[in-house]
């Protein structure tokens, strides 16, 4: 007698059905998976037994035969447990098989039969919606992801006799709770105001986010770099709702929802460390491909401290992404497509030793040292940083009564008003300045002729490099938008030429 | 009359040629060169006679390899032909006694046997070197700007390195008013360092002179620039120092200089530099303090060309400024101000105006660590 029932696969942030087959022969008492099986899929079978023994349920003394189709696709992962036990106990006549069909199941299972969370459950619920499935079972823990998605009906089990309690139609275990923002738990950020000192930098800050401005800060150490960094999530506003559900997807995917439940609404902050690797970072992994860093800081902010330390494979992972949005990831097991429309916001030292330009204390990096440090980031990256800027560290007498002056909540309120204003002119999602295509860039950045006048003079006199040029547009845009300007003045090019420290002080910097 | 002419002259090429390819040898630098040289008494006799170049010119324990490789590289190399391939290139060998050879250079103590230049003028008449630091400050490299400039313009061709600082200010001066300038770099001329400076080159070359003793495809090392700085104290009258740490190069210079008994000038600058300390120290040695061309023409005794070209006007009441800009000047001196000190006191949109104004208009320069300076003069 064979049993069938649905579960899904992990490819990307998408999910792909994966039926289930339960075949109990006679022979000697044994369980053979097959169908690409990966290891914890394999080990399954060990949980599957101890699981539904401990649960009270009869484990057929008959060689039992598991197969995962489509059988050319790889399996991964320990959501298969689940639909396995009930698959064993259905062919062994102890659930009705009609009622396993109309749903999916996935979820992990404990050696004593409760049922585990699983990574991915909400692209696992889209999955089952798509295919027409009625019901999905899944464990308790996920009910809340799950339910974002809508149209199928969660039902959360927290141990084997639950499921099969439902499957068998005797009773319906607790409906999930519905997500609400007091389930998410909001961000740590770093209020502006207790920031003292740095309003240039704090302004830069404002700007970069109401744009979407990638941000290079150099600086010597303890100038604040970090901690101003970490007010960025605070002064961004709240994800939108389609944005959201894409970045709850990606964290599902990552299995990094634990505790949080439902929907991500802040937006997303990513500091990794120097050392990560390329798969961290673009995303990768085998057999399943997971989202990287760059997919994880989707919609939010990606911060690389101490920029030049950073391997220069994993650096180099960043260059499409920043053109793109997206990243695409080809390997032997397959090929993902994830998100990654991140801002960039990257720190560093001005130089090795990390003093050059500080009051308080000399530089002694050689000329040579210096530059090999900054080839490190010069080229493809830093042409597509929008805003470079110095954090110079301030001396005792320049914080003598510095006040942290704005908080968070109010310049969000501007950053808010400047994104909207964005939104209503160029429309669609990537409607931000710093993704302007360049002939939106032309429409929406014109100048008048003092303007002009102003920008030839600073490429002339300040060495703002012709990529510079447009990058200035593109800020500048955004500073009037801040400040609620239909046109581009002289003002704001102003403004936007002193956040391109690289351009303009490139030739004293060796 | 006319075939001793020419005989010279097919001797004065046999020597070159000789030279060059003595220059090509594996593992030959500028210092054997010289001493072989003077121990046979001509190139020429050097290159026939390079099978019995004594140990002690070979070097240390590997001088039977090194004999050994010598005789291999005499065997393969033709010297007309990489003479051929040198003009190719668009470099040109002069030797020491020959026209384009910087007379001032003659009576070193060791000048260098021959110089490889690319440009197109040769280093001839009046010449000041003007020498400091890499990272100077913008008002260092203002004033060296500066001063190229106005040393072009009396017609006095600038001599320097090839670095940045000081050396690229110096040369961007002189290029400017149209004037002579002359890098005397510290590896072949084949490479470009630091790399960046391929178009400040290649504007020294089409207005000066690029000049180096080493064979064109000798890689930058770091005791090429010491040895570097003779040719550049002694191509000139005098050396002019704009500023430079402790343990500058610019020091070197001044004393191969002072050695060779050239005049040493001195700019001075703020104590709170820490790259004043060379100009001071030379300047306590007995170095002529100078703060514009003029001090140094007078030293030398050389005719002031035309008036200063220092207008002492207080930019404050400089027509082209807006009132915006003024406030801001005159929060500025010429200590180095962070913009976290400057927005305090004039807080809003209206500074960043103001900054790039008066930074395009270049009345403040940046100094790094995102610090700002009011320059001596508008120099645009």
């Amino acid at each position: 007698m064979v049993a069938r029932l649905i579960s899904c696969s992990i490819a990307g942030i998408e999910a792909q059905p994966v039926e289930v087959e339960v075949h109990l022969s006679g022979g000697l008492p044994n369980v053979q998976v097959v169908g690409l099986p990966d290891t914890a899929v394999r080990e399954a079978s060990q949980r599957v037994k101890a699981a539904i023994r401990n649960a009270e349920f009869d484990f057929p003394s008959q060689a039992v035969t598991i197969n995962l189709a489509p059988a050319h696709r790889r399996k991964e992962g320990s959501h298969y447990d689940l639909p396995m036990a009930l698959g064993v106990l259905a062919a062994g006549g102890a659930l009705p098989a009609s009622r396993l069909s109309e749903m999916m199941v996935v979820g992990e299972l404990a050696l004593d039969g409760r049922v585990r969370e699983v990574c991915g459950a909400m692209v696992m619920a889209a999955c089952a919606r798509e295919l027409g499935k009625r019901t999905m079972l899944l464990p308790a823990g996920n009910a809340a992801e799950a339910a974002l998605v809508g149209g199928v009906d969660i039902v959360g089990v927290a141990d084997l006799p639950e499921a099969v309690g439902f499957v068998r139609g005797e009773r319906r275990p607790q409906p999930p709770r519905p997500s609400s923002s007091e389930i998410s738990t909001p961000h740590e950020a770093t209020c502006l105001s207790e920031v003292r000192g740095q309003t240039f930098a704090k302004r830069a800050l404002e700007v970069a986010a109401a744009g979407g401005h990638n941000l290079l800060m150099t600086g010597p150490p303890g100038s604040g770099k970090t901690l101003l960094a970490r007010c960025l999530p605070g002064i961004m506003p709240p994800l939108e709702r389609e944005e959201a559900l894409l970045v709850t997807k990606i964290y599902s995917v990552a299995g990094l929802l634990e505790g949080r439940g439902g929907l991500v609404e802040e937006r997303p902050f990513r500091a990794p460390h120097h050392s990560i690797s390329y798969a961290g970072m673009a995303g990768g992994g085998s057999p399943r491909l997971r989202p990287g860093e760059i997919s994880l800081a989707h919609a939010g902010v990606l911060f690389l401290d101490e920029l030049p330390e950073f391997r220069r494979d994993s650096l180099e992972a960043l260059r499409q992404p920043l053109e793109e949005g997206r990243v695409i990831i080809s390997r032997s097991c397959g090929k993902a497509v994830f998100p990654a429309r991140f801002m960039l916001v990257a720190s560093m030292n001005p130089c090795p030793c990390g003093f050059w330009g500080d009051t308080l204390r000399p530089c002694t990096c050689s000329a040579g040292s210096l530059r090999r440090y900054l080839g490190k980031i010069s080229g493809p990256l830093l042409d597509r940083m929008d805003m470079h800027i110095e954090v110079p560290r301030l001396t005792p007498s320049e914080l003598r009564g510095q006040v942290g002056g704005e908080t968070s909540p109010e310049v969000r309120e501007r950053v808010a008003r400047a994104r909207l204003k964005q939104i209503e002119r160029a429309g669609g999602a990537c409607s931000l300045n710093a993704a302007l295509t360049p002939s939106q860039l032309m429409r929406f950045c014109r100048l008048d002729e003092d303007g002009e006048v102003f920008l030839l003079q600073a490429v002339s006199r300040l060495g703002l490099t012709a990529r510079g040029y447009h990058r200035c547009l593109r800020v500048a845009r955004t500073i009037a938008d801040l400040a609620g300007r239909e046109g581009v003045t002289v003002a704001d090019l102003a403004e936007a030429v002193q956040y391109r420290s690289f351009d303009r002080s490139a030739p004293a910097r060796i | 009359m006319g075939a001793s002419e020419e005989e010279m002259r097919g001797c004065r090429r046999e020597e070159r040629e000789a030279c060059l390819a003595l220059a090509l040898l594996p593992g030959m630098d500028a210092r054997t060169l010289r001493r072989l040289c003077s121990l046979h008494g001509s190139a020429a006799v050097a290159w026939e006679c390079l099978e019995e170049t004594p140990r002690s010119l070979l070097g240390g324990g590997r001088g039977g390899e090194r004999g050994r490789e010598w005789a291999r590289a005499r065997r393969s190399l033709d010297p007309a032909e990489e003479m051929e391939r040198l003009r190719g290139k668009g470099i040109r060998l002069v030797l020491k006694g020959e026209e384009d050879y910087p007379h001032m250079l003659e009576s070193i103590y060791d000048p260098p046997v021959a110089l490889f230049l690319r440009g197109e003028a040769f280093p001839k008449g009046r010449m000041l070197a003007l020498v400091g630091s890499r990272r100077a400050s913008a008002q260092g490299r203002q004033f060296s700007e500066r001063l190229g400039r106005e040393m072009a313009e009396a017609g006095i061709g600038v001599v320097s390195g090839g670095a940045y600082g000081v050396d690229a200010a110096a040369h961007t001066g002189a290029l400017r008013a149209g004037g002579f300038t002359f890098a005397v770099l510290g590896h072949g001329l084949d490479h470009v360092y630091p790399p960046e400076h391929g178009g400040l080159f290649s504007s020294i070359r089409g207005n000066g002179c690029l000049v180096s003793e080493y064979a064109p495809e000798v890689p930058p090392a770091a005791w090429h620039f010491p040895e570097r700085n003779r040719i550049i104290a002694g191509m000139c009258h005098g050396v002019v120092v704009v500023e430079g740490g402790e343990r500058s190069g610019a020091l070197i210079t001044a004393e191969f200089a002072m050695e060779e008994g050239r005049d040493v000038f001195a700019v001075p600058g703020s104590l709170a530099n820490p790259l004043s300390a060379a100009p001071h120290r030379l300047i306590q040695q007995g170095a002529k303090l100078v703060t514009c061309l003029e001090d140094v023409l007078e030293e030398l005794g050389w005719e002031v060309a035309k008036a200063s070209g220092m207008p002492v006007k207080d930019p404050i009441d400089c027509e082209q400024l807006t009132e915006d800009e003024k406030k801001l000047l005159q929060l500025l001196g010429s200590e180095p101000v962070s913009a976290e000190c400057l927005l305090r006191r004039f807080p809003g949109p209206p500074f960043y105006k103001a900054l790039s104004g008066l930074m395009i208009k270049g009345f403040i320069g940046e100094e790094p660590g995102g610090r700002y300076v009011r320059l001596l003069n508008n120099s645009h």
